[in-house]
C-alpha cells in the first residue's frame, strides 16, 4: 500500500520560538506543504540550517536536520548530497548566513552546481542578534550597528546569482505563500543548485521593509508581459531594473548537475556502498608502488 | 470579543500620535480603540494579521490550527526605536 504524506508528518512538537508574524512562518508551511505536494518522507529530506532566527527552521520541521555553524550550510549540504544522492537536499539560513559569513561558500556552490535547493530567508536585518545591519539592508537604514544609518550598498544576490551561471534562481515572498509553494516544488525538483531567496520579513527589527512595503513593490513574474525565464540577459535587465523586486522563477535552464558529470561518480549512493578496503586491494596497491 | 478591556489597559498612556506626542486618551477612548483593533485584525484574511493605530502596533497571534471561536493572542507594540518592544499580551477569544 503506498503510503500518503500529510501535513502532520512534518510537523514536530517543538514550540516555535519566532516572534509572532515572522516572516518565517510562511516559508515554514510554504516548505511543509511543498513536501507533501511532492509526496516526499520525512526521511527522504534533509535540511541542512544555519545560524540565525532562520536557521531555527530545521527545528519545526519532522526530516533530517542539521544545525549548522554560522555560514558553512552549503559545505555541509554538499557533502551530504554526495554522499547521499538519494536524499532531497535543502540548505536554509539568513542574509547574514548566506550573504555575508557565508559569501565566500555561496559564489563557489552556484558555479559548482550540485544537486540542492538554497533557501534562504532574506529580511534585511541580522535578527538573531537583536538587529544589526546585514549585507543585504538598505542604504540608510538604522540599526543598533549603523545608528547613522547603513552607508554600504547591499548585495544584491539575485544579480549574482545571474551572472554566476547557476540554472535555477527564483525569489518568493513570504506574504504570498502560494507562490512560493509553486517555487519550492520547482526548486526540489530541479537537477542542479536552484536558489531561493525569499523575502521574509522581520517584524520586529525591521520597520523599512514590512509586508505593507513589499505587497506595494513587489511585482510577479508572471505579471511582466513577455517575461522569459530562459532569458538569462533579460532576467538580469528585470531584476536590476526593478532594484531586486521581482517574485517567481527568474530563470532556469535545464542541464547537468556536478554529480552527473563526476566521472566515477557511481549511481549507488556512497552510504549503501561497501566502503571496506580488502586486503587483496591494498596488497595490489602496495605492489604497483614498490 | 473578550479581551478588550485588558488590551485597553495596555494601551491607555502609551498611545502617541505620529510626531510621537503622547495622545491622552479616556478609558472609554481606550475601550473604543482596543475594541476596533480586534475587530480589525480578526475580520482581515490578511497574513500576518498585524496593524498599526495611534503609534502603536498589534499581531495576532493564532495557533496552528486556528478557528474562528478558538482562542488567540494579542500582543501590543511600541517602537523603541530600534525595535518593536511588547507591552503586553491578551488573551482573545472570538
Ligand atoms: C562564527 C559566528 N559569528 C557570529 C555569530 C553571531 N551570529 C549569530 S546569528 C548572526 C546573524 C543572523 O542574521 P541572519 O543570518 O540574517 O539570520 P536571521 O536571524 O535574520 O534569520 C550572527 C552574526 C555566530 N553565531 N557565529
Ligand atoms: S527577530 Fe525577526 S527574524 Fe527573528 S523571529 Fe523575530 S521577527 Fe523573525
Ligand atoms: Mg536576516
Amino acid at each position: 500500500m503506498a503510503i500518503t504524506v500529510t501535513m502532520a508528518d512534518y510537523r514536530t512538537a517543538e514550540k516555535s520560538w519566532w516572534c509572532p508574524g515572522c516572516g518565517d512562518f510562511g516559508v515554514l508551511s510554504a516548505l511543509q506543504k511543498t513536501l507533501v505536494d511532492l509526496q516526499r518522507l520525512p526521511h527522504e529530506v534533509a535540511i541542512i540550517a544555519g545560524i540565525g532566527c532562520s536557521g531555527k527552521i530545521g527545528n519545526y520541521i519532522n526530516c533530517y536536520n542539521i544545525h549548522t555553524t554560522h555560514g558553512r550550510t552549503l559545505p555541509v549540504a554538499t557533502g551530504i548530497k554526495l554522499a547521499n544522492r538519494d536524499l532531497t537536499v535543502i540548505a536554509a539560513g539568513g542574509d547574514g548566513d548566506g550573504y555575508a559569513i557565508g559569501m565566500g561558500h555561496f559564489m563557489h556552490a552556484l558555479r559548482r552546481n550540485v544537486d540542492m535547493t538554497y533557501l534562504v530567508m532574506d529580511n534585511h536585518v541580522y535578527g538573531l542578534t537583536k538587529g544589526q545591519v546585514s549585507p543585504t539592508s538598505d542604504a540608510g537604514f538604522i540599526t543598533s550597528s549603523t545608528p547613522q544609518g547603513n552607508l554600504e550598498k547591499p548585495v544584491r544576490p539575485l544579480e549574482l546569482a545571474l551572472a554566476s551561471g547557476v540554472g535555477f534562481v527564483a525569489q518568493g515572498f513570504s506574504g504570498w505563500v502560494p507562490q512560493l509553494i509553486e517555487i519550492l516544488k520547482a526548486a526540489i525538483e530541479y537537477r542542479g543548485f536552484a536558489l531561493v531567496n525569499v523575502i521574509s520579513p522581520c517584524v520586529t527589527y525591521n520597520k523599512v521593509n514590512t509586508y505593507d512595503y513589499y505587497r506595494e513593490a513587489l511585482t510577479k513574474v508572471e505579471d511582466i508581459p513577455g517575461y522569459d525565464e530562459k532569458d538569462r540577459l533579460g532576467a538580469l535587465k528585470t531584476v536590476m531594473e526593478r532594484e531586486g523586486l521581482v517574485t517567481g522563477i527568474l530563470y532556469r535552464e535545464e542541464g547537468p548537475a556536478l554529480e552527473d558529470l563526476l566521472p566515477g561518480f557511481r549511481e549507488e549512493p556512497i552510504v549503501s556502498q561497501d566502503l571496506r578496503f580488502r586486503q587483496e586491494d591494498l596488497k595490489a596497491l602496495l605492489e604497483e608502488h614498490r | 470579543m473578550s479581551g478588550a478591556k485588558e488590551l485597553a489597559q495596555i494601551i491607555r498612556g502609551v498611545a502617541h500620535d505620529e510626531k510621537g506626542r503622547p495622545l491622552p486618551l479616556t478609558p472609554a477612548e481606550a475601550m473604543a480603540l482596543a475594541e476596533e483593533v480586534l475587530e480589525t485584525l480578526f475580520s482581515s484574511e490578511e497574513w500576518p494579521r498585524m496593524l498599526e493605530r495611534s503609534g502603536l502596533r498589534f499581531v495576532a497571534f493564532l495557533p496552528e490550527e486556528w478557528e474562528l471561536g478558538s482562542p488567540a493572542l494579542v500582543f501590543a507594540q511600541q517602537w523603541d526605536g530600534q525595535s518593536w518592544v511588547n507591552l503586553g499580551r491578551v488573551e482573545v477569544s472570538l
